[in-house]
């Protein structure tokens, strides 16, 4: 099994301002690329509510490598996570929180100290999510 | 004053095996990536400590020259992106009134963290940054930038 990708995290706003001859733009940008070799990357997938919602053990997922094992995290390095139409991802006891909504991908690097689970809940309703880790080496 | 742009998020993983004369490919792949034609933006940057401090955007000025204003926000705001960067690590903080609920970001090495909305009780946004609750010591300063974008 061996692990090769990349992540990727732009965004750019121009600000564009004219008041007679003169024009102003400000341009706010920041761009993040990284290749990312080796480790082990998980999968979930599935409906929650929000009410309970569902508590995901990144240890005890069930999701297979490309070898055909199942894949265990004892840590997280990258978190990547969708929802529609909206969901609320808890992590660990470190309390990271991030928020995805209409199928826009949240990220983030770590989640602090604590236990490694996360809790998805929907913002109204039931939603879909996507939830991808990676651990690295 | 009018702001356009955009923000792009993607994972794309690709797990090889080989045994015997079986190739085998997992594909781990998600994005988005979303345009915005009008709306406000701030940016923030600076230092911090152990101690919480508050990021002020009030002071940020569009292309215009005038301060720009996020106004109230209140409950839940679906209209707030929200990017932050730190190096070596810090954390961000735009809570609800329960710590259950609202925004909170980690950031190490400059790897930025990426939020999609925010609750927040009624008021002008506040953000708090410090290296509180780092899995690294905490005794030292860490640089931050934030980026907030509001969609009109």
């Amino acid at each position: 099994m061996a692990i090769s990708g990349t992540v990727h995290i732009s965004g750019q706003f121009l600000d564009s301002y004219e008041s007679g001859v003169v024009s102003a733009l400000k341009r706010s940008h920041l761009e993040f690329d990284e290749s990312v070799t080796g480790g082990n990357v998980i999968v979930v997938k599935g409906i929650t509510d929000d009410s309970g919602g569902v508590t995901i053990d990144p240890s005890d997922t069930g999701f297979r490598n490309a070898e055909g094992e199942e894949v265990s995290l004892t840590d997280v390095d990258r978190i990547f996570i969708t929802g529609t139409p909206g969901v609320t991802a808890r992590f660990g006891t470190g309390a990271v929180i991030l928020n995805a909504v209409n199928g826009r991908v949240a990220a983030t690097c770590c989640v602090g100290a604590g236990d490694k689970n996360v809790k998805i809940t929907s913002l109204s309703g039931t939603s879909t999510y996507t939830l991808i880790m990676w651990q690295a080496d | 004053m009018s702001v356009e742009g955009f923000l792009r998020v993607s994972i794309d993983l690709n797990d090889t095996h080989t045994e015997d004369s079986i190739d085998s490919l997992k594909k781990v792949a998600l994005s988005s990536s979303n345009a915005y034609t009008n709306g406000i933006i701030a940016v923030a940057s600076g230092t911090c400590g152990t101690t919480a401090e508050t990021i002020d955007i009030s002071n940020f000025r569009g292309a215009d020259g005038e301060l720009v204003d996020f106004g109230p926000i209140s409950g839940l705001d679906d209209s707030l992106r929200i990017c932050f960067l730190a190096t070596p690590a810090a954390s961000l903080r735009f809570l609800d009134t329960s710590i259950t609920r609202g925004t909170f970001l980690h950031s190490v090495n400059d790897k930025p963290s990426v939020s999609f909305l925010a609750r927040y009780p009624e008021g002008t946004p506040q953000f708090f940054v410090g290296t509180q609750q780092q899995p690294e010591e905490p005794s030292y300063t860490a640089s931050y930038t934030l980026v907030i974008m509001k969609e009109a």
